[in-house]
């Protein structure tokens, strides 16, 4: 610790103790700081000072007074133990805060816990620290006899306190560990419940899926029979088709020939009736055409005007060459010259020459003549009678007649192939064919609703299949039914299991007290001179109380009777705990006279496994004791002032 | 500071809990007396001796869950 109450700087003091010798033994005169270092390590486990009073010192307090005035604000405990085999390093620090006039005004604690050299996190440190010595029981192992010198009255009532006392007892004496082993059967009770009801209803929605199950297998097998069926049933008109298939194959010839026959025959049926509507047609348009004569007649106007219109060509050609000629010779006359070799003409050709002359202007004149009838005469004619005719129904008339020929001059050649295919067909039975034909576009037709019936039970087992598949997997997947009858056995085990642990219970409580009650009749025993106490009882409160050896309670009033008593329960408690903690024990011998106190030391020397004794240097060892005691102290402390009245020091005391 | 034990005193613990047997064990189902022995309760109460301040209450549950369930697989 370092500048903790009176104890400036650093002190330290090792309470490991060696065996057989299980005392530590600190001295000190009155105020010069035993208490305080009790309450250094009360402190540094719970964080928590307590005064002479029983009244909580506020943290900046505890900073040496020397110290604060040297300027230091901090002061620290550190704490080394071992429980269950593991390492402890505890160290709380805390730091004063000062105010304006340099008052302590605060403090800032801060704690820090090793385990084993790992670190345990700020807020699990109290749990760890009271799992080694639980805060409310530290009162019987941290032990400050003012405080305990009253505990028979502590316990005679419902008070916080003196609940939380019979709980500490409880706790050392280990009911807590059955209490809690009682309440989780009574939890497995509840819990086991609960899954059974669970079960249940697993068991329903299981029953439920077997019923989907078996349904859904149902409707599986159903529809692969008709598929199976339908599948079969197609594969037997598959085969028919094929037979009636090659059977028509085989006559394949034939059907061709039918067929073509047929296609022909229907050919010509429609040609003639074809025809029979176009000579019909024909008939109407004759009828219309009622002045077809005069039609003819304009044809034959036209046909002259375009012969006379031809002739005047020609004749206007011939007149001018006959023309060209004459002026020739006319020329040749006057020049007496031929006109075509300009030689002299000779008398003879002038006169030759003469006579063609005059044969030409004879035909010149003869050719110049109007032509009759004239080309204007025919042209007028023609297009007055176009005004009364109607080519355009003759044109008709003709486009009939030709598309009758043509469709006449089609027939004479069916008419011989269907002769021929006649002839060929002789000897095959039309209507076997005819027959086999319908039968296959029947099969046909099978075939399709076979194929729809097949497509629909497919379909349907597809969907059982799958629908299996989901729910065999949740079948599957459901808790196995195989449990529930341990689950059952379980419940009503832990179900019996909690009455005998809720009876085993009140069985160890009174079995306890009683060793309690004889640990501490046997240590007071021990501690006391005088035999006028029969023992202590110790009552439903855990409170002891003194019967004397008539069997009355004795109402003590001695605070040395009392303080013995305290003594025999916290010595007691330590032999029957569940747990063996170390005693740290402030001024037990207080009130205690010599013989008491030499009993007490006796027992401390023979029975505890670790006890810390803070005691006034005043309170002497007897002689006759201290050789034997001294054998079982392992290190003895002296508490003396230190340079100044408000500082103590803590050393090994050596030995004489 | 040490200490040399865990748990409750054992013996006295383990002699309560027979005796409980011996007077609870008439009352209890018939489905459960076969398994409500000392062997049992020894079991029990060494997990309450064992138990420490890290189990947490369900530790403790799958503890005695587990203890009652190899006894029933081991009686069937």
């Amino acid at each position: 610790m370092t500048d903790f109450m009176p104890y400036i700087g650093t002190q330290e003091v090792d309470f490991s103790v060696s065996p057989g010798a299980p005392i530590i033994l600190i001295e000190g005169e009155n105020n010069r700081g035993k208490s305080s270092l009790f309450t250094a390590i009360r402190w540094c486990l719970y964080g928590r000072a307590l005064d002479r009073s029983s009244k909580a010192v506020q943290d900046q307090f505890l900073l040496n007074d020397n110290a604060y005035d040297l300027g230091r604000d901090n002061f620290e405990v550190q704490l080394s133990f071992s429980n269950d085999d593991d390492n402890y390093l505890l160290t709380r620090t805390c730091s004063v805060k000062r105010d304006a006039k340099g008052k302590r005004s605060g403090s800032t604690v801060r704690t820090f816990l090793h385990r084993n050299r790992d670190a345990i996190s700020t807020e699990d440190i109290p749990r760890y620290i009271n799992e080694v010595l639980d805060e409310s029981i530290s009162m019987f192992f941290l032990a400050d006899m003012e405080i305990l010198k009253n505990y028979e009255t502590l316990v005679e009532d419902d008070s916080k306190a003196a609940v939380e006392v019979k709980s500490a007892i409880e706790d050392i004496l280990g009911i807590p560990s059955l209490i809690s082993v009682r309440d989780a059967l009574k939890e497995i009770v509840d819990d086991t419940y609960k899954e059974i009801q669970k079960k249940k209803k697993e068991n329903s929605e299981k029953s439920e899926l077997e019923q989907k199950i078996a349904e859904q297998t149902s409707k599986k097998s159903n529809a692969k029979s008709q598929y199976e069926t339908a599948s079969a049933s197609m594969a037997e008109k598959k085969r028919e088709h094929e037979e009636l298939t090659s059977k028509l194959a085989k006559i394949a010839d034939a059907t061709e020939l039918i067929e073509r026959e047929k296609t022909l025959i229907e050919k010509n049926e429609n040609d003639l009736k074809s025809i029979d509507k176009l000579r019909k047609e024909i008939q109407v348009a004759l009828h219309e055409s009622w002045w077809a004569p005069v039609s003819t007649q304009v044809e034959l106007k036209e046909k002259q005007t375009r012969d006379q219109t031809k002739l005047a060509s020609q004749r206007h050609q011939s007149l001018s060459e006959k023309k060209f000629k004459l002026t020739s010779l006319e020329n040749s006359l006057v020049t007496n010259k031929c006109s075509e070799c300009q030689q002299d003409l000779p008398i003879a050709s002038r006169e030759e020459t003469k006579s063609a002359i005059e044969d030409l202007r004879s035909e010149i004149i003869e050719m110049s003549k109007p032509l009759i009838p004239s080309l204007e005469s025919l042209v007028d004619e023609s297009r007055r009678l176009s005004l009364f005719s109607m080519p355009r129904k003759a044109e008709v008339i003709r486009s009939l007649e030709r598309q009758i020929r043509i469709l006449q001059n089609d027939a004479p050649k069916r008419r011989q192939e269907i002769k021929e295919i006649s002839i060929a067909l002789q000897g095959v039975n039309k209507d076997e064919i005819k027959n086999l034909e319908i039968q296959r576009q029947n099969k046909d037709r099978e075939i399709g609703m076979v194929g729809v019936i097949i497509r629909s039970e497919s379909t349907k087992l597809a969907n059982a299949e799958k629908e299996l598949t989901v729910l065999n997997r949740k079948y599957l997947d459901a808790p196995k039914s195989a449990g529930d009858m341990e689950i059952s056995t379980e419940m009503a085990i832990a179900s019996s299991l909690q009455e005998i642990m809720e009876d085993t219970v009140a069985r160890f409580r009174i079995e306890m007290k009683k060793t309690v009650e004889k640990n501490a009749t046997e240590i007071f025993a021990f501690l006391g001179s005088e035999n006028v106490f029969k023992k202590l009882q110790i009552n439903e409160n855990y409170g002891l109380r003194l019967v004397d050896n008539k069997g009355q309670v004795f109402d003590h009033k001695s605070a040395g009777t009392a303080q013995v008593i305290a003594i025999s329960l916290i010595l007691a408690l330590a032999k029957s705990a569940a747990r063996s903690n170390a005693l740290v024990l402030d001024t037990p011998f207080a009130r205690l006279d010599e013989t008491h106190r030499d009993n007490v030391l006796k027992l401390l020397s023979r029975d505890s496994k670790q006890s810390i004794l803070l005691i006034q240097s005043a309170e002497k060892i007897s002689k006759e004791i201290e050789p034997e005691f001294r054998k079982h102290v392992s290190r003895t402390y002296k508490i003396s002032m230190g340079a100044d009245p408000k500082e103590s020091t803590i050393a090994l005391k050596k030995q004489v | 500071m040490s200490s040399e034990s865990m748990g409750l005193p054992l013996e006295k613990a383990q002699e309560a809990a027979i005796k409980s047997l011996s007077s609870k064990k008439e009352d209890a189902s018939e489905t459960a007396k076969p398994y409500l022995d000392q062997e049992m309760l020894i079991g029990l109460i060494d997990i309450a001796s064992q138990s420490k301040f890290d189990d947490s209450p369900l530790v403790m549950k799958q503890k005695i869950r587990k203890l009652i369930k190899s006894r029933i697989r081991k009686e069937d």
